[in-house]
């Protein structure tokens, strides 16, 4: 988890950045991520995106006007494969940033459960038109308010289309 | 009856004007644009006055905020532009008679953030090109949406609302129907998208005019005793001065416009509008084009208050036959007037299509408003009520081939007359898909069985896709709940567990291995009514969200009852209360019961439950013989085919399915009725559903409506025969049944065949039934249907039947392509199906 205070003096030195080249820097920092989404997936898929989601906060002002006075507690979970437990990561949004946090949150607003990182990757590509039929192939399950999904499926749409992820 | 002025009734001599031509082309070239001006007034206005911190919003806070709307929105009044394919914009000449519209766009689609209009949120930036119907939308606008509208509903959605209802009273039942229902397989309840499907009174504002509901609103508040009335009379007054506010604006703006204008053709038309929205819908109407108008304007308000799915306009041949036979006696139009006015006001009924997410469109994709026009039939006391508007709309119909509005025909075998039924076939087989044809008599019969009055029952309109109900006092949300008739299937088969949601869990009740027919009957009954408790529990629980925080007072003014009451509808306002399911997979699950019957539980049978159920779960693999065996009409009864024991066992699923509905009575005091008419959900849940006990595969759709399952009913008269002597007292919710004919040579003889056909159906003297409720038709061969699958752009306008209501083909989602290609087909010469192979669906195809 970041420090708030070193989180506030980035955002302000990367506020000066025009937005081009602040998307541009996230991108710099997205490489594996983008391996990952375009060739090939692993277990740490859902890491990735967090770190490179919650990196694009701090760099991009622009890219930061989606969280502008949301508050949301998300709980994510995958099955690695090999049978090695579900691993869960959780994020929260309140004062115009986001948190990772290394423990479940149980007070959460939505949990999204994907039976592997296969399953998250077609989730959050949305474009691939899959997230029906993963969920009628019970492969992802939603619990609580489903427009909270919608919103961080609008996030990830925004941040790929800035660091050129189709 | 009023007399029939016409000689030839196809009116020959009405063409398409150049006018309507130039329309209809930039209709066909345009790609509809999502419409942020709803959802953004809606959203700052409630969130200016506090609504969403309100558990309740009365009816009062509602006027104020749509009176708010139609003061503010865009009146617009030619567009002259539209998106099309590549999301260019493009220009045209647009001449439009009627002003205002459904959205700001020419081709627009509404938001309606109280829904499910967040569904569109993760694909703001993808949707101008996505591969299944695009919608173009600005980046502006997908700012606008993603900071300003969204994020405000996110709690305040109906959905959510009902959920956080049911978390903070700690009630778990519905939690659990919740979760149910996001499983998709089981049932759709569709209060969290709409309730809409019904049809308002329109002929209070055309024949008095929107003041003298002002007027009477006024009147009654002054002399109610109970606030709520009160607030209720203020309210209709509120809304309607809305109404009046918004036409107002088109007429100034027509005004500017003409005043600007040099063509003065042009300047001339629009300062005729710009009369006409001065007067109406405020004043009576005076003439045809100002009844439109009224309808139209209202239209559009009862729009922005109610989602556009399934809101039907009734019998508009009914309510404006006094202007037009008044301005045709008068000589102010002509006929072809008459036929240019209504093409125009297609157009402008067309001028909006829902906003469907990518995964609805893959599931459900395709679908219209279904904005259902009604014409024909019998008037209240019973008599003809044909009359020359009547023929004056089929010919627009015939003319403009628009998808909305969707075009149904009531036809009475006693009272109305062989020349309208052949009329009503020869434009089936012009247009190729409409309009629908519905037995009066048989619809009718089923509306007084469940109490209906018979002059209301004798006064239906057609709701949404084929649902009768009595024209503008019936609010009967005839698509609350869809159920996925397999799954109970399912349930009763795996002792209440589904496959879908795997067999280590038990889902509804555990009924255990039946021995007997009997007692899989008795069990498939426990299980459905499970499955009832299940859905009208759920769809009551939406509905007291929906009395809190969603009233609807324009279309609460718009009706007969609630002005009497001084109630609102959601309230229980109208003279008609019910709410309906409508059944899917019921041919396929009627089937599956007949093989049941015959081949597992009859004695001799050649299989046991136990290997019956094993060889679904492995999708008949290794079991092709018996797969084969089980499809066999020849050695399986089959619904269709006029068999006794297959058409038994139909009736012993509507009787009880009709019964355990009807016993539950709804939020609003009224009781359930039952309609088979699947729209694409039977492609839809078919998807999700594994083998069924008929030789139906895994994955494969579901038959249509009430139709038979395609390809094991080779005779026409026969499958006529099988579905007409179901009885209709148990269908009161409408029926589809979709049938495929073959287009012929000699036109005249298919003519003949094709009334012939329609006349044997709806005949009483079969079995002493009502004959058969309704029937549809595709009028296409199957090389064209083809041929559009492969390269649909080359078939923009191809309309067809789905089942209900009317679809561009190259709209559709692939699997429901194939359902309509692989549809039993009929040559009418011969009365025999023809025979194809399956389709292949897109992956399976070879190269061509």
């Amino acid at each position: 988890m970041k420090h708030p205070l070193i989180q506030r003096v980035l955002e302000k030195i990367f506020r000066l950045l025009p937005p081009r080249w602040s998307d541009g820097l996230t991108r710099l920092f997205s490489g594996r991520l983008k391996r990952q989404i375009e060739v090939q997936v692993t277990d740490d898929l859902l890491g990735l995106l967090l770190g490179v989601m919650d990196l694009a906060f701090v760099i991009s002002k622009d890219f930061r006007r989606n969280i502008k006075g949301f508050r949301g507690k998300y709980v994510f979970a995958t099955e690695p494969a090999g049978g090695a437990g579900v691993v869960e990561e959780s994020i929260a949004f309140a004062d115009g940033a986001m948190r990772r946090f290394d423990d479940a949150l149980s007070d959460y607003n939505v949990k999204v459960t994907f039976s592997d990182p296969a399953t998250l990757r077609k989730y959050v590509l949305s474009t691939e038109h899959d997230i029906l039929d993963l969920m009628l192939e019970n492969k992802v399950t939603v619990e609580g308010n489903v427009n909270y999904v919608y919103r961080f499926l609008f996030m990830v749409s925004d941040l790929f289309k800035r660091i050129g992820i189709q | 009856m009023p007399d029939i002025s016409f000689t030839d009734l196809s009116l020959p001599q009405c063409r398409l004007s150049a006018r309507v031509e130039t329309l209809r082309k930039a209709y066909f070239e345009a790609v509809p644009e999502i419409c942020t001006e709803r959802p953004l007034l809606i959203t700052r206005y409630s969130l200016e006055h506090g609504l969403f911190e309100k558990e309740r919003v009365s009816i009062l806070d509602k006027a104020k905020l749509y009176r708010h709307v139609l003061e503010n929105r865009t009146p617009v009044v030619w567009h002259g532009q539209g998106r099309k394919k590549g999301m260019a914009s493009f220009s045209f000449v647009d001449r439009q008679l009627f002003a205002g519209s459904t959205t700001s766009k020419f081709k627009g689609v509404p938001l309606y953030p109280e829904f499910l209009g967040l569904t569109l949120w993760p694909e703001l930036w993808s949707l101008p090109r996505r591969d299944s119907n695009p919608f173009y939308l600005s980046k502006e606008d997908v700012r606008t949406l993603n900071r300003k509208v969204f994020p405000l509903w996110m709690d305040a959605s109906i959905l959510e609302v009902a959920r956080k209802r049911a978390k903070k009273t700690g009630n778990h039942r519905h939690l659990e129907q919740i979760q149910l229902l996001q499983k998709l397989v089981f049932f759709l309840a569709s209060k969290a998208q709409c309730i809409s499907h019904t049809i308002p009174d329109f002929s209070k504002a055309v024949s008095q005019g929107l003041r003298a509901v002002v007027d009477q609103a006024d009147r009654k508040r002054s002399l109610a005793q109970d606030p709520k009335q009160e607030e209720f009379y203020e309210a209709v007054a509120v809304a309607m001065e809305g109404i009046i506010a918004y036409a107002r604006g088109l007429s100034r703006r027509a005004r500017q416009m003409a005043d600007r204008e040099a063509d003065p053709e042009a300047r001339k038309e629009l300062t005729q509008i710009a009369e006409i929205c001065g007067r109406v819908p405020e004043s009576p109407a005076q003439s045809f084009r100002e009844a439109l108008t009224t309808i139209w304007i209202c239209w559009t308000a009862v729009h922005l208050e109610n989602p556009n799915i399934g809101l039907s306009l009734g019998r508009l041949d009914q309510v404006l036959y006094e202007t037009y036979i008044s301005d045709i006696r008068n000589e102010v139009i002509t006929v072809e007037d008459a036929v240019e006015l209504l093409c125009c006001f297609w157009l402008k009924i067309g001028d909006h299509v829902p906003a469907i997410p990518i995964s609805g469109e893959k599931l459900f994709g395709g679908s219209g408003s279904n904005q259902a026009i009604t014409l024909g039939g019998v008037d209240e006391n019973g008599s003809d009520a044909v009359n020359d508007l009547t023929y004056v709309m089929l010919r627009a119909a015939e003319l403009i081939k628009l998808r909305d509005p969707n075009l149904n025909a009531r036809y009475h075998p006693e009272v109305n007359g062989d020349a309208y039924l052949q009329r009503l076939c020869e434009v089936n087989i012009n247009t190729g898909a409409t309009p629908a044809i519905h037995n009066d008599r048989a619809v009718i019969h089923a509306l007084t069985e469940k109490g209906d009055r018979l002059s209301h029952a004798r006064d239906y309109g057609i709701v949404g896709c084929v649902e009768p109900g009595s024209n503008g006092r019936c609010y009967g949300h005839t698509a609350a709940i869809l159920l996925n008739l397999a799954s109970v299937l399912e349930l009763t088969l795996f002792s209440g567990r589904h496959r879908h949601t795997g067999l280590d869990r038990v889902i509804s009740i555990e009924t255990g291995t039946p021995t007997t027919f009997d007692a899989f009957k008795d069990a498939f009954r426990a299980q459905l009514q499970w499955m009832v408790d299940q859905t009208t529990d759920l769809n009551n629980f939406f509905g007291g969200v929906h009395q809190d925080v969603y009233p609807t007072p324009i279309l609460s003014s718009l009706f007969e009852g609630p002005m009497d009451k001084g109630m609102d509808l959601i309230e229980g306002g109208a003279a008609i209360n019910s709410s309906a399911a409508t059944i899917i997979g019921l041919a396929d699950v009627a089937d599956s019961l007949s093989a049941l019957e015959t081949h597992v539980f009859a004695e001799g049978g050649s299989l046991t439950f136990p290997e019956m159920v094993s060889a679904l779960q492995q999708d008949f693999a290794g079991r092709e013989a018996l797969r084969t065996l089980l499809a066999n009409p020849a050695k399986t009864p089959k619904y269709g085919n006029d068999d006794p024991a297959a058409d038994a066992n139909v009736t012993w699923l509507l009787e009880t399915i009709d019964t355990l509905f009807h016993e539950k009575s709804n939020y609003r005091g009224g009781r359930y009725r039952v309609g088979y008419w699947t729209m694409t959900n039977h492609a839809g849940f078919g998807r999700l559903m594994g083998a069924t006990p008929n030789g139906r595969r895994a994955r494969e759709n579901f038959t249509s409506g009430i139709t038979p399952v395609s390809g094991v009913t080779p005779e026409l008269s026969r499958a006529l025969h099988s579905v007409a002597k179901q009885p209709a007292r148990f269908l009161s919710s409408g029926v589809a049944l979709n049938l495929k004919y073959a287009p012929e040579e000699d036109k005249e003889q298919m003519l003949n065949r094709f009334v012939a056909s329609v006349k044997g159906y709806f005949d009483r003297d079969l079995d002493d039934s009502d004959g058969g409720m309704e029937i549809q038709f595709n009028i296409l061969d199957r090389e064209t249907l083809e041929a559009a699958a492969r390269h649909p752009d080359d078939y923009p306008e191809l309309l067809v039947r789905v089942s209900g209501y009317t679809a561009y083909f190259k709209d559709l989602n692939p699997q429901m392509q194939k359902e309509i290609i692989d549809r039993t087909q009929y040559r009418l010469s011969s009365g025999r199906m023809i025979l194809h192979n399956p389709f292949p669906l897109p992956g399976e195809r070879s190269p061509s």
